[in-house]
Protein backbone atom coordinates (compact mmCIF):
# COMPACT_ATOMS: atom_id res chain seq x y z
CA UNK A 1 0.00 0.00 0.00
CA UNK A 2 1.64 3.53 -1.36
CA UNK A 3 1.98 5.49 2.04
CA UNK A 4 1.12 9.09 1.74
CA UNK A 5 2.59 10.13 5.08
CA UNK A 6 5.39 9.87 3.97
CA UNK A 7 5.66 12.37 0.91
CA UNK A 8 5.40 15.87 3.16
CA UNK A 9 7.54 17.81 0.88
CA UNK A 10 6.06 16.46 -2.28
CA UNK A 11 2.68 17.90 -0.59
CA UNK A 12 3.69 21.24 0.88
CA UNK A 13 5.38 21.74 -2.88
CA UNK A 14 2.23 20.54 -4.24
CA UNK A 15 0.53 23.01 -2.08
CA UNK A 16 2.23 25.45 -2.85
CA UNK A 17 1.93 25.83 -6.45
CA UNK A 18 -1.74 25.04 -5.81
CA UNK A 19 -2.41 28.12 -4.52
CA UNK A 20 0.26 29.87 -6.47
CA UNK A 21 -1.40 28.79 -9.72
CA UNK A 22 -5.18 30.04 -8.02
CA UNK A 23 -3.80 33.19 -7.36
CA UNK A 24 -2.67 33.99 -10.56
CA UNK A 25 -5.07 32.97 -12.74
CA UNK A 26 -7.43 35.10 -10.62
CA UNK A 27 -5.13 37.97 -11.31
CA UNK A 28 -3.79 37.51 -14.61
CA UNK A 29 -6.39 35.49 -16.58
CA UNK A 30 -10.21 36.26 -17.29
CA UNK A 31 -11.95 33.76 -14.92
CA UNK A 32 -14.09 31.22 -17.02
CA UNK A 33 -16.41 28.33 -16.08
CA UNK A 34 -13.63 25.83 -17.42
CA UNK A 35 -10.79 27.22 -15.52
CA UNK A 36 -12.97 27.01 -12.11
CA UNK A 37 -13.78 23.49 -12.86
CA UNK A 38 -10.41 22.73 -13.31
CA UNK A 39 -8.97 23.94 -9.75
CA UNK A 40 -11.88 22.98 -7.91
CA UNK A 41 -10.62 19.31 -9.25
CA UNK A 42 -6.88 19.64 -8.49
CA UNK A 43 -8.23 21.46 -5.01
CA UNK A 44 -10.55 18.57 -3.87
CA UNK A 45 -7.93 15.90 -5.20
CA UNK A 46 -5.27 17.69 -3.08
CA UNK A 47 -7.49 18.23 0.29
CA UNK A 48 -8.78 14.00 -0.41
CA UNK A 49 -5.06 13.29 -0.27
CA UNK A 50 -3.96 15.20 2.48
CA UNK A 51 -6.73 13.97 4.87
CA UNK A 52 -5.77 10.33 3.76
CA UNK A 53 -2.21 10.88 4.87
CA UNK A 54 -2.72 12.48 8.35
CA UNK A 55 -5.33 9.74 8.71
CA UNK A 56 -2.81 7.18 7.94
CA UNK A 57 -0.47 9.06 10.48
CA UNK A 58 -2.85 9.00 13.26
CA UNK A 59 -3.12 5.38 13.08
CA UNK A 60 0.52 5.00 14.29
CA UNK A 61 -0.71 6.35 17.13
CA UNK A 62 -2.00 3.74 18.55
CA UNK A 63 0.83 1.55 19.11
CA UNK A 64 2.38 3.94 21.29
CA UNK A 65 -0.30 3.52 24.30
CA UNK A 66 0.73 -0.05 24.30
CA UNK A 67 4.02 -0.42 26.10
CA UNK A 68 3.72 -4.39 26.66
CA UNK A 69 7.29 -4.49 25.15
CA UNK A 70 8.55 -3.32 29.09
CA UNK A 71 6.07 -6.45 30.27
CA UNK A 72 7.81 -9.01 28.19
CA UNK A 73 11.59 -7.64 29.02
CA UNK A 74 11.81 -6.94 32.25
CA UNK A 75 15.08 -6.65 33.16
CA UNK A 76 15.44 -4.08 30.10
CA UNK A 77 12.03 -2.56 30.15
CA UNK A 78 13.22 0.94 29.45
CA UNK A 79 15.46 0.13 27.03
CA UNK A 80 12.93 -1.51 24.99
CA UNK A 81 10.30 1.66 25.48
CA UNK A 82 12.64 3.92 24.52
CA UNK A 83 13.61 2.22 21.19
CA UNK A 84 9.58 1.37 20.59
CA UNK A 85 8.97 5.47 21.08
CA UNK A 86 12.49 6.55 18.90
CA UNK A 87 10.88 4.29 16.45
CA UNK A 88 7.87 6.23 15.92
CA UNK A 89 9.60 9.39 16.19
CA UNK A 90 9.09 10.22 12.34
CA UNK A 91 5.81 9.71 12.38
CA UNK A 92 4.94 11.88 15.50
CA UNK A 93 6.88 14.69 13.85
CA UNK A 94 5.34 14.96 11.15
CA UNK A 95 1.77 13.90 11.78
CA UNK A 96 0.90 14.96 15.49
CA UNK A 97 1.52 18.42 15.02
CA UNK A 98 -0.33 18.66 11.51
CA UNK A 99 -3.77 17.35 13.67
CA UNK A 100 -3.68 20.76 15.64
CA UNK A 101 -5.27 22.09 12.45
CA UNK A 102 -7.95 19.94 13.32
CA UNK A 103 -9.04 21.94 16.25
CA UNK A 104 -12.55 23.55 18.09
CA UNK A 105 -11.13 27.18 17.07
CA UNK A 106 -10.68 26.02 13.69
CA UNK A 107 -13.99 24.13 13.67
CA UNK A 108 -15.73 27.24 14.92
CA UNK A 109 -13.78 29.65 12.16
CA UNK A 110 -15.33 26.82 9.61
CA UNK A 111 -18.63 27.50 11.03
CA UNK A 112 -18.94 30.60 10.32
CA UNK A 113 -17.47 31.12 7.39
CA UNK A 114 -20.15 27.96 6.37
CA UNK A 115 -22.98 30.14 7.96
CA UNK A 116 -21.44 33.39 5.86
CA UNK A 117 -21.63 31.17 2.71
CA UNK A 118 -24.52 29.58 2.79
CA UNK A 119 -26.19 33.03 3.78
CA UNK A 120 -25.24 34.66 0.60
CA UNK A 121 -26.31 32.24 -1.28
CA UNK A 122 -29.83 32.24 -0.11
CA UNK A 123 -29.58 35.69 -0.45
CA UNK A 124 -28.45 35.65 -4.68
CA UNK A 125 -30.00 31.98 -5.31
CA UNK A 126 -33.27 34.20 -7.44
CA UNK A 127 -30.41 36.24 -9.05
CA UNK A 128 -27.82 34.36 -10.11
CA UNK A 129 -27.95 30.76 -12.24
CA UNK A 130 -27.03 27.51 -10.72
CA UNK A 131 -23.88 27.60 -12.29
CA UNK A 132 -22.84 30.71 -11.08
CA UNK A 133 -23.42 29.55 -7.46
CA UNK A 134 -21.74 26.37 -7.68
CA UNK A 135 -18.35 27.90 -9.19
CA UNK A 136 -18.76 30.60 -6.13
CA UNK A 137 -19.19 27.61 -3.69
CA UNK A 138 -15.79 26.33 -5.57
CA UNK A 139 -14.02 29.51 -5.12
CA UNK A 140 -14.99 29.58 -1.04
CA UNK A 141 -13.97 26.08 -0.95
CA UNK A 142 -10.48 27.22 -2.17
CA UNK A 143 -10.46 29.40 0.22
CA UNK A 144 -11.14 27.43 2.87
CA UNK A 145 -8.73 24.67 1.51
CA UNK A 146 -5.96 27.02 1.77
CA UNK A 147 -6.69 28.12 4.73
CA UNK A 148 -6.35 25.13 6.55
CA UNK A 149 -4.16 23.20 4.69
CA UNK A 150 -1.31 25.49 5.58
CA UNK A 151 -1.93 24.72 9.32
CA UNK A 152 -1.22 21.03 8.96
CA UNK A 153 2.15 22.24 7.24
CA UNK A 154 2.99 25.70 9.34
CA UNK A 155 3.61 23.51 12.76
CA UNK A 156 7.10 22.97 11.09
CA UNK A 157 9.63 26.02 11.17
CA UNK A 158 11.03 25.50 8.09
CA UNK A 159 8.08 25.15 6.45
CA UNK A 160 6.15 28.13 7.92
CA UNK A 161 9.14 30.53 7.18
CA UNK A 162 8.85 29.09 3.30
CA UNK A 163 5.36 29.85 3.10
CA UNK A 164 5.34 32.76 4.49
CA UNK A 165 8.05 34.27 1.98
CA UNK A 166 5.84 32.97 -1.08
CA UNK A 167 2.31 33.77 0.40
CA UNK A 168 3.56 37.27 1.72
CA UNK A 169 5.14 37.94 -2.19
CA UNK A 170 1.34 36.75 -3.49
CA UNK A 171 -0.22 38.73 -0.93
CA UNK A 172 1.94 41.83 -2.02
CA UNK A 173 1.36 41.14 -5.47
CA UNK A 174 -2.48 40.53 -5.51
CA UNK A 175 -3.40 44.00 -3.54
CA UNK A 176 -0.98 45.70 -5.91
CA UNK A 177 -3.05 44.60 -8.91
CA UNK A 178 -6.17 45.15 -7.13
CA UNK A 179 -5.05 48.04 -6.21
CA UNK A 180 -6.99 49.75 -9.35
CA UNK A 181 -10.01 48.65 -8.56
CA UNK A 182 -10.80 51.05 -5.48
CA UNK A 183 -14.51 51.59 -4.93
CA UNK A 184 -15.36 53.25 -1.53
CA UNK A 185 -18.60 51.54 -1.66
CA UNK A 186 -21.03 52.06 1.12
CA UNK A 187 -21.28 49.04 3.51
CA UNK A 188 -24.87 48.81 4.41
CA UNK A 189 -25.33 46.98 7.57
CA UNK A 190 -26.63 43.85 6.38
CA UNK A 191 -26.72 40.11 8.18
CA UNK A 192 -24.24 39.15 5.73
CA UNK A 193 -21.62 41.77 6.84
CA UNK A 194 -21.88 41.06 10.75
CA UNK A 195 -21.51 37.78 9.81
CA UNK A 196 -18.32 38.23 7.86
CA UNK A 197 -17.47 41.16 10.65
CA UNK A 198 -18.08 38.39 12.90
CA UNK A 199 -15.68 35.97 11.30
CA UNK A 200 -12.54 38.80 11.50
CA UNK A 201 -13.66 39.71 15.04
CA UNK A 202 -13.64 35.83 16.00
CA UNK A 203 -10.58 35.50 14.77
CA UNK A 204 -9.00 38.97 16.00
CA UNK A 205 -9.97 37.74 19.75
CA UNK A 206 -8.27 34.77 19.58
CA UNK A 207 -5.13 36.05 17.64
CA UNK A 208 -5.24 38.59 21.27
CA UNK A 209 -6.37 35.91 23.37
CA UNK A 210 -2.72 33.94 22.49
CA UNK A 211 -0.58 37.74 23.85
CA UNK A 212 -0.96 36.11 27.05
CA UNK A 213 0.40 32.95 26.91
CA UNK A 214 3.67 34.63 26.40
CA UNK A 215 6.17 36.77 24.54
CA UNK A 216 7.18 34.25 21.75
CA UNK A 217 3.46 34.77 20.64
CA UNK A 218 2.67 38.24 20.60
CA UNK A 219 5.00 38.86 17.44
CA UNK A 220 2.83 36.08 15.54
CA UNK A 221 -0.28 37.43 16.96
CA UNK A 222 0.04 40.52 15.59
CA UNK A 223 1.35 40.01 12.46
CA UNK A 224 -1.84 38.12 12.16
CA UNK A 225 -4.14 40.49 13.40
CA UNK A 226 -2.33 43.03 10.63
CA UNK A 227 -3.01 40.22 7.58
CA UNK A 228 -6.99 40.24 8.82
CA UNK A 229 -7.19 43.90 8.97
CA UNK A 230 -5.78 44.12 5.61
CA UNK A 231 -8.15 41.72 4.36
CA UNK A 232 -11.20 43.45 6.01
CA UNK A 233 -10.00 47.06 4.56
CA UNK A 234 -9.65 45.08 1.23
CA UNK A 235 -13.38 43.73 1.41
CA UNK A 236 -14.50 47.04 2.41
CA UNK A 237 -12.97 49.29 -0.57
CA UNK A 238 -12.23 46.79 -3.71
CA UNK A 239 -14.60 45.81 -5.87
CA UNK A 240 -15.61 42.06 -6.33
CA UNK A 241 -13.64 40.60 -8.88
CA UNK A 242 -11.25 38.09 -9.64
CA UNK A 243 -8.64 40.39 -8.19
CA UNK A 244 -10.46 40.67 -4.90
CA UNK A 245 -10.60 36.58 -4.95
CA UNK A 246 -6.53 36.28 -5.75
CA UNK A 247 -6.28 38.19 -2.66
CA UNK A 248 -8.58 36.35 0.03
CA UNK A 249 -7.19 32.73 -0.93
CA UNK A 250 -3.03 34.44 -0.84
CA UNK A 251 -4.51 36.62 2.47
CA UNK A 252 -6.20 33.27 4.13
CA UNK A 253 -3.40 31.25 3.38
CA UNK A 254 -0.78 33.81 4.96
CA UNK A 255 -2.94 34.14 7.93
CA UNK A 256 -3.26 30.42 8.14
CA UNK A 257 0.25 30.53 8.94
CA UNK A 258 -0.08 33.14 11.81
CA UNK A 259 -3.00 31.12 13.09
CA UNK A 260 -1.01 27.80 13.92
CA UNK A 261 2.26 30.19 15.33
CA UNK A 262 0.06 31.84 17.77
CA UNK A 263 -0.82 29.03 19.90
CA UNK A 264 1.86 26.54 19.50
CA UNK A 265 5.53 26.88 18.84
CA UNK A 266 7.31 25.95 15.81
CA UNK A 267 9.36 22.91 16.72
CA UNK A 268 12.64 21.90 14.65
CA UNK A 269 12.96 18.34 16.63
CA UNK A 270 9.92 16.63 17.84
CA UNK A 271 9.91 16.00 21.86
CA UNK A 272 10.95 12.31 22.28
CA UNK A 273 9.15 11.61 25.63
CA UNK A 274 5.75 12.40 26.07
CA UNK A 275 4.73 12.14 29.90
CA UNK A 276 1.01 11.48 29.97
CA UNK B 1 0.38 17.33 22.66
CA UNK B 2 -0.40 14.19 24.01
CA UNK B 3 -0.68 11.04 22.04
CA UNK B 4 -4.23 10.54 23.15
CA UNK B 5 -5.27 13.71 21.78
CA UNK B 6 -6.49 11.84 18.83
CA UNK B 7 -10.34 11.54 19.74
CA UNK B 8 -12.71 9.91 17.48
CA UNK B 9 -13.67 13.67 16.89
CA UNK B 10 -10.50 14.34 15.22
CA UNK B 11 -11.23 11.19 12.99
CA UNK B 12 -14.98 12.27 12.39
CA UNK B 13 -13.80 15.54 11.41
CA UNK B 14 -11.07 14.00 9.24
CA UNK B 15 -14.18 12.23 7.50
CA UNK B 16 -16.47 15.02 7.03
CA UNK B 17 -13.49 17.06 5.53
CA UNK B 18 -12.65 14.23 2.64
CA UNK B 19 -16.09 13.66 2.13
CA UNK B 20 -16.45 17.63 1.02
CA UNK B 21 -13.00 17.14 -1.18
CA UNK B 22 -14.57 14.23 -3.03
CA UNK B 23 -17.81 17.02 -3.29
CA UNK B 24 -15.45 19.35 -4.64
CA UNK B 25 -13.79 17.06 -7.57
CA UNK B 26 -18.02 16.72 -8.27
CA UNK B 27 -18.63 20.34 -8.62
CA UNK B 28 -15.17 20.54 -10.56
CA UNK B 29 -16.56 17.68 -13.10
CA UNK B 30 -20.29 19.86 -13.08
CA UNK B 31 -18.31 22.56 -13.92
CA UNK B 32 -16.24 21.34 -16.89
CA UNK B 33 -19.11 19.31 -18.72
CA UNK B 34 -21.24 22.84 -18.22
CA UNK B 35 -18.44 24.80 -19.73
CA UNK B 36 -18.57 22.19 -22.21
CA UNK B 37 -21.82 22.41 -23.30
CA UNK B 38 -21.79 26.32 -23.52
CA UNK B 39 -18.93 26.14 -25.95
CA UNK B 40 -20.59 23.77 -28.07
CA UNK B 41 -23.60 26.62 -27.91
CA UNK B 42 -21.95 29.03 -28.90
CA UNK B 43 -20.08 27.14 -31.58
CA UNK B 44 -23.36 26.07 -32.83
CA UNK B 45 -24.69 29.64 -32.65
CA UNK B 46 -21.59 31.08 -34.45
CA UNK B 47 -22.10 28.68 -37.08
CA UNK B 48 -26.01 29.43 -37.17
CA UNK B 49 -24.93 33.08 -37.62
CA UNK B 50 -22.47 32.66 -40.73
CA UNK B 51 -24.89 30.52 -42.31
CA UNK B 52 -27.58 33.17 -41.83
CA UNK B 53 -25.18 36.05 -43.27
CA UNK B 54 -23.88 34.06 -46.44
CA UNK B 55 -27.67 33.48 -47.19
CA UNK B 56 -28.43 36.95 -47.16
CA UNK B 57 -25.31 38.17 -49.27
CA UNK B 58 -26.36 35.32 -51.71
CA UNK B 59 -29.93 36.28 -51.92
CA UNK B 60 -28.99 40.35 -52.06
CA UNK B 61 -26.08 39.66 -55.07
CA UNK B 62 -28.83 36.96 -57.06
CA UNK B 63 -32.16 38.99 -57.03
Amino acid sequence: MISYYNSKHPGLFIYVTLVIISVLSFLFTPISTLQIGVLSILWGSFIFMRVLSLYEVSEHFLPFLKTSHSKDNNGSALAHDLIHRMKGENHMKRGAFALKSIEGRTFFWFMLAFIYVIYSFYLSHDFISKTMLIQNFSMFFMIGAGFWVGQTYAYSDHASKFLFVVFACLFGVSLFEASGYINFKAIALSELSIILASLIAYCAFILLYSCIRGASYIANALIGLVIITILSISWMVLENNSQTMAIWISGWSLFSIFWVRSRCRTYKKYKLYQCQ
Amino acid sequence: MRISDVTSTKRSAMFLIALFSCFQIIIGFILITSESHDIVVSNNKALENIIITDAKTYLRDNL
